[in-house]
């Protein structure tokens, strides 16, 4: 994705890109789920979105569906949109909830038209005039991200990305701590003037060249491994992500046109791999299409994403689990960073320093909306959920949980990925129920508010329907070849 | 679902009655709001009897059913597309920071990379040519925006010129409409409920004693209320020396549409323009001043600073919670803010204190972006010589100002704040205006060839000058009779 973005959008600088992969080493391919921020960085790119979802087997997204994380029992959808429209200037989900208390309201999900929609297996495109119901929500895709790679790099190479073959086996790090050159298993000597890690957990060049050291957030995200198992498709593709809580972590279950993605990330305090890998293997749908594959993984982020002349990018600078489909965001949120902090101009330690701030917000904002779907828990059944429910949480999460659970208001800040609605999906969703609501509502009379709640509920109703099957949208637009 | 039912506002003024008639018009009908006028004191948001206002108080007196050109035409109000800063690089230097964008955004790059590259190779328009507001303000000629988001006149806002009590009188009348109770008096004392701390009532000078679940402190820089629960405070005097302000008016002209602010040995004069006149109102630094006592007598004083504004059941709206010289025209804009964080976190019966903390993380982040913005102003200035102009420049720029200023002078970037006022645009004009040029114009500008950038400028400089010549002359306002300003 670096490569690719660098030559599109920096063509003019004429840069001299060099990318070193060695076929020897495997890639990690859990990523397959997106938010939409990914359309930003194909359209910036130049890419065809049907053309690129045939490419990559991919399928369209409007959310994701969270089982048994609550309760046992539970389901909610975080959509990518909104719930209602305010009334009055009072966001709609304190109107909801003076209802709601009243019992006059149905389930938060019936007033969003994305999970309406996934939940009835439709889907089309969004519309932009802000009258229509159809503006209220985004889109994503789940896609193999394997084959997306190999787009990137034929994307890549046609503009003028030169690719090498080998094992970096040694790093020259100069006077000021900045890297010279890296020495490949060939003998050949990469020199360069700016050096991106996409390294992968080891952070090659950021961690075992530089000596930057790493966050571990495990006492607030104790999953630390994952098993991957994909398996045949036997029904039509879900618009939508699912994750579920099982036992001692959460299973993934990523629909693409050709196979559904399959996997279990657990604590392994918690549970063994065999007993993980039997877990997700016993819950298949279909027959699976190859062996089980396993991952280890530290949560968390590095001290600094850039030092010196060094950036990390992607896995190198820090490991989130897939949770909210946020893998590939970071790296989308590193590149456009680096864009813009690019230093044409040579090596300076300000542009570092502005990188550094943008990533760390963009990291310990993820990380406190993720620890949330642990600590908001009702769940004592297991050892697991029972350290979850009881764990210390970050003062930052904290403070946030508490302002909504004393009157619904989410905390409002300039950065960071996930907005109002998506922490009312969490929390609402997880059995946060605030003890009071906006008590300027209360100005609107209640009976004509259950009108036009009720309203709105059947006109989404209505949207919904109309729009078509999904599985039938994906092979009309873009069906693989 | 309990909310404080009964509120009662200390002090009148600017702040007094914004909170009184905002409130009585959202609240739910059991409310009881009483305000407690002074009319001997200083007003609670505007260190000076006439304000230069930022756009947004325009949508604060639209919410209040307020009509605008009536509302201009009862307190004799006039426009303003920006501020002209005179005199604080060189002398004889002067520079707008308009209401306005500059230029247009092009494929994602900023206009300012654009001009810095056209600038780097050779002769280019000043800056300001490329902001509407400046050119139309310059030519003494003004349309209001026409609402289209593809017209180049929505690159463009505007504020205005206030006579700070004739405002005070139209809120008056909306809050009194709407149901406030006012009495008058001056705030004495508090007296605290035993059982947990917090105010029960307010006992004034006269002897009144007034009850609530809710006090607002809109008593100005003396901070009353809030100062008898509370006596921490943020000092910004070494960065902000000025303490001392009075007003003149002036039968002389001033030109139209924007607000003079020049620069002066101990501090800034700054002229309004008012129909049939100006109104010159100095601020100046007594560390710096040898002014004689009688000449100082009819001054007001203050410190600029800050408290944390929500303590408790009490809540500090304007002067009382932030006090800053107006250079950039934001007192009735931490007003407007704080009451508008003020209904989303309205005080609850049996609450934590939460909402309190969040309220002053906001304010604290807001309140502290506006004062960069105006420490800019004295930290970059090129007045070299006078004892208060060289203090200020020796200063050490708070975190948030210095890495702005940092990445402005090495890439044209200006990183941004939770709750900033002033977006990207408003500091790019301070920098430019005060002479700090990036080093580098962003790479991405280099998509465009130099021809294809000088077109661009020459293409929005064609955009702008016609949208200036379509608008009419600049006129001001006759004054009408109050009643007919307020619509519901």
């Amino acid at each position: 994705m670096t490569a690719a973005a660098l030559s599109t959008m920096l063509k003019d600088q004429n840069l001299d890109i060099t990318l070193i992969e060695s076929e020897a080493i495997g890639t990690v391919g859990v990523g397959e789920a997106t938010i939409p921020h990914i359309r930003a960085f194909n359209a910036k790119l130049g890419i065809d979105e049907n053309a690129f979802m045939s490419l990559t087997q991919a399928t369209f997204k409007l959310g994701i569906e969270f089982r048994n994380w609550g309760r046992l029992g539970d389901s909610y959808i975080h959509p990518f949109g909104a719930y209602g429209r305010p009334l009055e200037r009072i966001a709609f989900h304190h109107h909801w909830l003076r209802l709601r208390r009243q019992g006059a309201a149905a389930d938060i999900g019936e007033y969003s038209l994305p999970v309406v929609a996934a939940r009835k297996g439709r889907f089309a495109r969004n519309e932009t005039d802000p009258g229509l119901l159809l503006s209220t929500f985004s889109y994503a895709f789940q896609f193999d991200a394997g084959l997306y790679a190999a787009f990137l790099r034929r994307h890549s190479e046609t503009r003028g990305v030169v690719r090498r073959e080998g094992k970096v086996v040694d790093v020259t790090v100069g006077e000021k701590g900045h890297i010279d050159g890296v020495r490949l298993d060939s003998g050949e000597i990469v020199a360069g003037d700016l050096f991106i890690d996409c390294s992968g957990f080891r952070g090659l060049l950021i961690g075992e060249a530089l000596g930057v050291g790493y966050h571990d957030w495990k006492r607030w995200l104790p999953c630390d491994r994952a098993v991957a198992v994909p398996c045949e498709t036997v029904e039509p593709a879900t618009p939508y992500t699912r994750a579920t809580a099982l036992e001692s972590g959460w299973a993934w279950r990523i629909p693409l046109q050709h196979r559904v993605g399959n996997g279990y990330v657990y604590a392994s305090d918690f549970i063994s791999d065999q007993d993980a890998s039997d877990r997700v293997v016993g819950q298949l749908e279909g027959t699976p299409r190859q062996d089980p594959r396993f991952l280890r993984f530290t949560t968390g982020k590095r001290h600094r994403q850039w030092a010196g002349n060094c950036v990390a990018i992607g896995l190198s600078s820090g490991f989130l689990e897939p949770l909210e489909s946020t893998s590939i965001h970071l790296i989308q949120v590193a590149i456009t960073n680096l864009v813009e902090m690019f230093p044409a101009g040579g090596i300076d330690p300000v542009d570092a320093d502005e990188f550094n701030r943008l990533m760390d917000i963009e990291y310990d904002r993820i990380r406190d909306f993720l620890v949330l779907h642990y600590k908001a828990t009702e769940r004592d059944d297991t050892p697991f959920w029972d350290h979850c429910r009881t764990m210390a949480a970050p003062d930052s999460l904290l403070e946030k949980m508490a302002l909504f659970e004393e009157r619904g208001v989410v905390a409002r800040y300039r950065d960071g990925l996930f907005l109002e609605p998506s922490w009312l999906a969490v929390y609402l969703g997880q059995r946060i129920e605030p003890r009071a609501w906006d008590p300027l509502s209360e100005r609107l009379p209640a009976d004509a508010l259950a009108r036009a709640m009720e309203d709105l509920r059947q006109s989404i109703v209505r949207t919904a329907e109309a729009m078509p099957l999904h599985d039938d949208f994906v092979k009309r637009c873009c069906a693989a070849a | 679902m309990k909310h404080r039912r009964r509120i009662a506002i200390v002090g009148g003024g600017s702040a007094g009655w914004m909170t009184a008639a905002t409130l009585a018009r959202a609240l739910p009908q059991d409310r009881d709001i009483i305000l407690i006028d002074n009319p001997g004191a200083a007003d609670s948001a505007c260190l000076a009897p006439f304000d230069s206002t930022l756009p947004s108080l325009l949508s604060f007196n639209r919410d209040l059913g307020l009509d605008e050109d009536r509302l201009m035409a009862a307190t004799g109000a006039t426009f303003k597309l920006g501020t002209r800063f005179t005199g604080w690089t060189r002398r004889d230097h002067a520079y707008v920071h308009p209401f306005s964008e500059f230029g247009g955004v092009i494929e994602g790059v900023a206009f300012h990379h654009l001009w810095l590259k056209v600038r780097q190779a050779g002769q280019v328009e000043s800056f300001e040519d490329f902001a509407l507001a400046a050119l139309a303000a310059r030519s003494g000629r003004f349309a209001r925006p026409n609402g289209d988001p593809r017209s180049v006149t929505s690159t463009m806002a505007y504020g205005l010129h206030l006579d700070v009590a004739a405002y005070i009188s139209v809120l008056k009348a909306v809050a009194v409409r709407h149901g406030v109770r006012r009495t008058e008096g001056v705030f004495a004392a508090v007296e605290r409920a035993p059982d947990d701390g917090q105010v029960a009532a307010v006992r004034l000078r006269d002897g009144q004693r007034i009850e609530a679940d809710l006090f607002i402190d809109c008593t100005g820089t003396g901070a009353a209320l809030i100062g008898a629960v509370s006596t921490e405070r943020e000092d910004w005097s070494d960065w902000l020396p000025v303490d001392r302000v009075a007003c003149t008016l002036s039968p002389t002209p001033a030109p139209p549409l924007l607000t003079d602010a020049s620069a002066t040995r101990t501090g800034w004069r700054q002229t309004l323009p008012f129909q049939g006149g100006s109104a010159h109102i100095d601020f100046s630094a007594s560390r710096y001043d040898d002014k004689n006592p009688a000449e100082d007598a009819s001054a007001r004083r203050f410190v600029s600073g800050r408290r944390n504004p929500w303590v408790g059941n009490v809540i500090a709206i304007g002067l009382s919670a932030t006090v800053l010289e107006p250079l950039e025209g934001t007192g009735l804009h931490l007003v407007q803010s704080g009451i508008s964080k003020l209904l989303t976190l309205f005080p609850l019966a049996d609450a934590t204190d939460v909402s309190a903390r969040e309220f002053n993380r906001l304010m604290q982040a807001e309140a502290q972006r506006i004062r960069d913005l105006l420490i800019a102003h004295y930290l970059l200035n090129h007045r070299r010589g006078q004892p208060l102009w060289d203090a200020v420049a020796a200063t050490q720029a708070p975190d948030e100002l210095a890495a702005k200023i940092r990445l402005f002078k090495s890439r044209g970037r200006i990183p941004l704040w939770d709750e900033e006022t002033f977006e990207e645009a408003s500091w790019i004009a301070t920098f430019m205006g005060h002479h700090l040029q990036p080093q580098h114009y962003h790479p991405l500008a280099d998509q465009f060839t130099l021809a294809e950038a000088r077109a661009h400028l020459d293409r929005m400089r064609a955009l702008m000058t016609a949208a200036v010549q379509a608008m009419p002359r600049a006129t001001a306002a006759r004054r009408q009779p109050l009643e007919s300003t307020i619509r519901s």
